[in-house]
């Protein structure tokens, strides 16, 4: 009669007591640790128990989507699954405060309240709990959300029952000790039914007048056996009804409830009042996130600060930022860790992502702590890009962070946030332990391409370190730093320049133009080419660098020394320069496929004499 | 021969609410498959994949109660293996189809095996498109029409006494009393904790409207019955429930699942909280009973009921009933209280909560000021405001569920027989035909017996007609003795 709530009276607990007193085994067994239980069917049962609870401590802790939640799952299944072999369908399990009891056998026991599955269920109200063959993962899915959201909703009025009612899961039912049994049915009613309906024709007497009036009103109603059509549903309103009922579906009552709520304190400017309102949109908001629904966290977020005509004044304003700072807490944060720790793939613009962007500039510290998410780092760096403008002196205490990880993703945000300090912020990392942090910051500012950036690189170019180096001979060669120039011709009449293969020596060239151009040229023509006499290998490289480093200086000087060195006998430096007068003619990219090096306008080259 | 094949299988494990969704994709599916079969052959590719479809919803019930179908016709309604059945706007069509297939040959129960065949279904689709029914013995044609065909995994059993112990479910009816009067304490306690400004715990409140919202969905008509109740309790306790009662079965038969209806019965039983707070002369009665006078104090009751409700540990379905509780009298065109800064939309709920108070007010008596207005008077009311005050459309489906003589009311019949209305009627071109219990023969003796309003005489009139609805202060009935009768 009433579903799948079923008085307690309709089950029995003769048999529930009867497992417990009545069979030695099964009572012994219970008061060690765990019971034993002596049937297949039974150990099988046991095994379902024991899987349920494992899934059901895992549903609550890890987002549902994640890989434990996922194995948890596969595993409850399979031990559903086997049970129902060893013990047939339905499985029929009592529930007692202390025992769950499987055909007279105690499969599992607990006394410890606070971890009991038994007690839980049985203060819940719930008094049996039925699986029926052809259960299937998502039904399972939905179990397991009962015991997670019944941990939480206590004070909201639900329970495991109430929650499991909801759900409307097909193959697993439970019963109920709601007192609505017959006998307590009867003590609820106000009257005594016994009596029966007094007949008593005066009662229900028509006067002779009324009578008549109600007899020629019938016929005049002029019924015919085919009735009448005025309500009945036409096609338009049916599919109108069904359209209510799948809005129904996806409606989101909190989106208006929110609405509602500002409309509700525009009446009243009341601080206090506001404030307690707001506390229970940050319990929902709470609720939401432990659950990891955050994409409804989200929407709820927006609504919340989204202009309104009824906006609040400044009080409720300042009021409800400060409430909403309460969000910023540590079991948000682990919420959001957690996620991220579970689900290793997730588009830049995923809702969780989002959310973080509303959490605001209070939350940087923390979402600096996410960077170490390794799948991540860049959708949650570019929260923080998104977020932190200006926020440079937050950002930068995690410039010296010992995770690689989140160094490297720190340097991209400071660049991009701090404009004004994010060079010399960034330049700190430069001096950071590892050197795959520093080489990415290294890099980062190379991208970045501020020429404040040049005193940095200058300190490198003077140093040992191979790979940085190289980083700071690309950065000079992108970014016109007249103060590297000496540093530079250094450089190049060093034995590290020989070292370098032919790219990076062309590399260090360009830098070198670019530095300073005319003083540049002067030395290539005046120096580097000049030399009569190319001593091995080392300098015919050289020179021909020097002679493609030209192409940079297209100036008639520079074009007068290719054409010499094109017409002149030695065929290496001769191929080179036609190939850059070629290339100078035709306004074609430089060999080695780099793109043209722009002489700022600063630096043009005085007119000299090669 | 009231029985051609037996084989009753136990009780299904499946739960009811599982039972009532293969319900509905069944009786959709045969009914059209014997439709389909009507304009083609058993060769064309319609009818092929209408019986296809009917085999495999068939096979998908039948694998997972672990028994036979079991289809139960009882006058208005069908039940499946036990389970009663309830349309909802989207399959209404089928099932009266169904039902008048059924009542045609007075078949009381089809039972079909999973072994069955695609011939035997073929078979039973062409005896129910061909046989003739004979007026006078219809069964009987019908049953030696079938013996003749091989259905060895097919049932046919005539309407039999069956139907009257589904009917006369007394257990089930006093538990539903009971749950019926135990909310109304539980809404007297909450209403209470509001006057006191104590913490609302409405858990049991929920159990309560679960488990009405369970019997419900097994048949509204006791629930509905209960809600001629009024006045019972704290001003304004009866009042909520019989909303919660009126909306649940409304939003039952727009199509709403479970968990929905559940949501709707706590936001229709808390609607009023606001009202806890208002001077006891207000509390009980609805907005066009109000007052001049009071309009202002009754107009404040929706942000009292919002305010109430916002406690630091609300639910999201509490969020639904404070969504109701503020705009349940905003209106559907928005011009009602309170004025919102921004336009919105009634929810849903809220239209469907609106139209239940609306009808609960009008039909509970505001002594001294005016009795009870009639049901069909109300229901002209609500008409009048359809589409200003109440959406048309749920104002429509309302007068569906409710027929113009409410469930549980004494009704004076043109042959002068006294009746009970049982269950309002299933068809919207009669509604003023419910299903009826007769309480008295003509001469004022007491009889017990159901009588189906549609018969026909053999001039073609109806044989029966409701001649005068015979409210409960008019004929001095109290509770007792009215919860004996329903």
């Amino acid at each position: 009669m009433l579903g799948t709530k079923v008085s307690q009276s309709k089950l029995n607990p003769g048999s529930a007591r009867s497992a417990r007193n009545g069979s030695g085994n099964a009572t012994s067994q219970a008061r060690g640790s765990q019971p034993v239980p002596a049937t297949a069917a039974g150990a099988a049962v046991k095994e379902l128990i024991r899987a349920l609870g494992v899934a059901a401590k895992n549903y609550q802790l890890y987002p549902t989507h994640g890989r434990v939640v996922a194995q948890s799952l596969s595993a409850l299944l399979d031990a559903l699954n086997s049970a129902l072999q060893a013990a047939g369908s339905p499985i029929e399990i009592l529930v007692t405060q202390q025992d769950l009891i499987f055909r007279e056998e105690i499969v599992y026991h607990e006394e410890a309240r606070g971890t009991s599955l038994a007690n839980r269920l049985h203060t819940d109200t719930v008094r049996k709990l039925t699986f029926v063959g052809g259960v299937t993962s998502d039904e399972l899915t939905r179990l397991l959300g009962c015991f997670r959201e019944a941990r939480v909703s206590l004070e909201d009025g639900d329970d495991f029952s109430t929650i499991f009612w909801a759900k409307d899961i097909q193959h697993i039912s439970i019963e109920t000790a709601d007192d609505f049994t017959t006998e307590e049915a009867l003590a609820l009613l106000p009257v005594s039914i016994d009596g029966g309906l007094s007949l008593d024709s005066e009662r229900f007497k028509l006067s002779e007048a009324e009578e008549t009036s109600l007899r020629e009103a019938l016929a005049n109603r002029q019924e015919t056996p085919q009735g009448d059509s005025t309500f009945e549903l036409t096609p338009e309103e049916l599919s109108r009804i069904q359209e209510l009922i799948s809005a129904e579906e996806n409606y989101f009552p909190l989106y208006d409830f929110i609405d509602l709520l500002f409309e509700h304190m525009a009446r009243s400017r009341d601080s206090v009042g506001f404030q307690g309102v707001v506390k229970v949109v940050v319990a929902i908001l709470e609720k939401m996130i432990g659950s990891f629904d955050f994409e409804h966290a989200l929407g709820l977020m927006h609504r919340l600060f989204e202009p309104r005509k009824d906006d609040p004044n400044r009080n409720q304003y300042t009021v409800m930022a400060t409430v909403m700072q309460g969000l910023s807490n540590q079991e948000t944060f682990a919420a959001l860790g957690t996620f991220l720790k579970e689900t290793p793939h997730l588009p830049h613009d995923h809702e969780v992502f989002r959310f973080m962007q509303t959490l605001g500039i209070n939350a940087l510290p923390n979402l600096c702590g996410l960077l170490t998410h390794v799948q991540h780092a860049s959708a949650v760096a570019d929260v923080l890009i998104a977020l932190g403008s200006g926020c440079g002196d937050v950002f930068s205490q995690f410039l010296t962070s010992q995770d690689s990880q989140v160094a490297r993703s720190i340097v991209q945000v400071i660049l991009k946030t701090d404009r004004r300090n994010a060079v010399e912020r960034v330049a700190q990392t430069l001096r950071h332990p590892d050197e795959n942090v520093r080489l990415h910051a290294a890099r980062a500012l190379l991208e970045h391409g501020d020429e404040r950036a040049a005193p940095f690189f200058l300190k490198i170019l003077k140093g040992e370190s191979g790979p940085l180096v190289l980083i700071a001979i690309q950065f000079f060669a992108k970014v016109a730093s007249p103060v590297a120039f000496e540093e530079l011709r250094h450089f190049i009449e060093s034995k590290r320049f020989a070292a370098l293969d032919n790219q990076r020596q062309e590399l260090i060239f360009k830098a070198f133009v670019l530095a300073n151009s005319s003083s540049a040229f002067r030395y290539l023509a005046e120096v580097v080419l000049k030399w009569r006499i190319t001593l091995g290998k080392n300098s015919v490289r050289k020179k021909a660098a020097a002679l493609r480093a030209l192409a940079l200086y297209r100036e008639e000087p520079a074009i007068a020394i290719l054409r010499r060195f094109s017409n002149s006998g030695i065929s290496v430096f001769a191929q080179v320069a036609r190939r850059v007068l070629d290339m100078i003619e035709h306004e074609s990219p430089l060999a080695h496929g780099s793109a043209r090096i722009m002489i700022p306008p600063g630096a043009r080259p005085e007119k000299t004499h090669g | 021969m009231d029985r051609l094949t037996t084989g009753r299988s136990k009780a299904p494990p499946l739960i009811a609410s599982a039972v009532r969704l293969h319900g509905r994709t069944l009786v959709t599916n045969l009914t059209f498959a014997i439709k389909t079969a009507r304009l083609y052959s058993f060769a064309h590719s319609n009818v092929a994949a209408a019986l296809n479809e009917f085999k495999e919803s068939l096979s998908a019930f039948t694998s997972q109660a672990g028994s036979a179908l079991h289809l139960l016709g009882m006058d208005d309604s069908l039940s499946l293996n036990e389970v009663r059945l309830k349309p909802d706007f989207s399959s209404a069509q089928s099932f009266q189809f169904i039902l008048d297939l059924l009542k045609a040959n007075d078949v009381g129960e089809l039972s079909i095996q999973p072994a069955v065949g695609r011939e035997e279904l073929e078979a039973l689709v062409t005896l129910f498109n061909t046989h003739r029914p004979n007026p006078d013995e219809p069964w009987t044609s019908f049953a030696a029409a079938a013996a003749k065909l091989q259905l060895p995994n097919i049932g046919l059993a005539r309407t039999g006494e069956r139907k009257a112990s589904l009917l006369d479910d007394k257990n089930g009816r006093i538990i539903t009393m009971g749950i019926y009067f135990k909310t109304i304490s539980h809404v007297d306690a909450v209403l209470g904790a509001v006057r006191s400004r104590k913490p609302l715990h409405f858990r049991q409140l929920k159990h309560a409207i679960q488990t009405m919202v369970d019997i419900t969905l097994c048949g509204e008509h006791v629930m509905l019955s209960l809600a001629n109740v009024k006045g019972y309790g704290e001003p304004g306790s009866n009042h909520a429930v019989n909303v919660a009662i009126f909306s649940i079965a409304l939003g039952l038969k727009l199509g709403l699942p479970k968990k929905h209806l559940g949501d709707l019965g706590m936001a229709a039983l808390l609607h009023d909280i606001g009202k806890a707070n208002l001077p006891e002369h207000l509390r009980s009665v609805g907005q066009h009973d109000v007052p001049s006078s009071d309009a202002d104090a009754y107009a404040s009751h929706v942000h009292a009921g919002m305010d109430a409700l916002l406690s630091e540990h609300i639910a999201e379905s509490c969020v639904r009933s404070i969504n109701v509780a503020l705009l349940h009298h905003y209106r559907f065109d928005r011009t009602g209280f309170p004025r919102l800064l921004t336009a919105k939309e009634q929810d849903l709920f809220t239209r469907i909560v609106a139209v239940a108070d609306f009808y609960d007010n009008a039909t509970t008596p505001q002594q001294p000021v005016r009795p009870a207005m009639e049901a069909e008077r109300v229901m002209h009311s609500l008409l009048d405001g359809s589409g200003t005050e109440f959406d048309p459309i749920v104002v429509k489906a309302f007068v569906n569920l409710m027929g113009l003589y409410p469930v549980g009311s004494m009704v004076r019949l043109n042959t002068g027989e006294l009746a009970i209305v049982l269950e309002p009627p299933t068809n919207p071109r009669f509604l003023d035909r419910p299903r009826i219990k007769l309480l008295s023969d003509s001469m004022g003796n007491p009889v017990e017996e159901f009588a189906n309003l549609l018969d026909l005489d053999s001039g073609g009139r109806f044989r029966r007609s409701i001649l005068k609805l015979c409210q409960m202060e008019q004929v001095q009935l109290d509770l007792g003795e009215y919860l004996t009768v329903i």
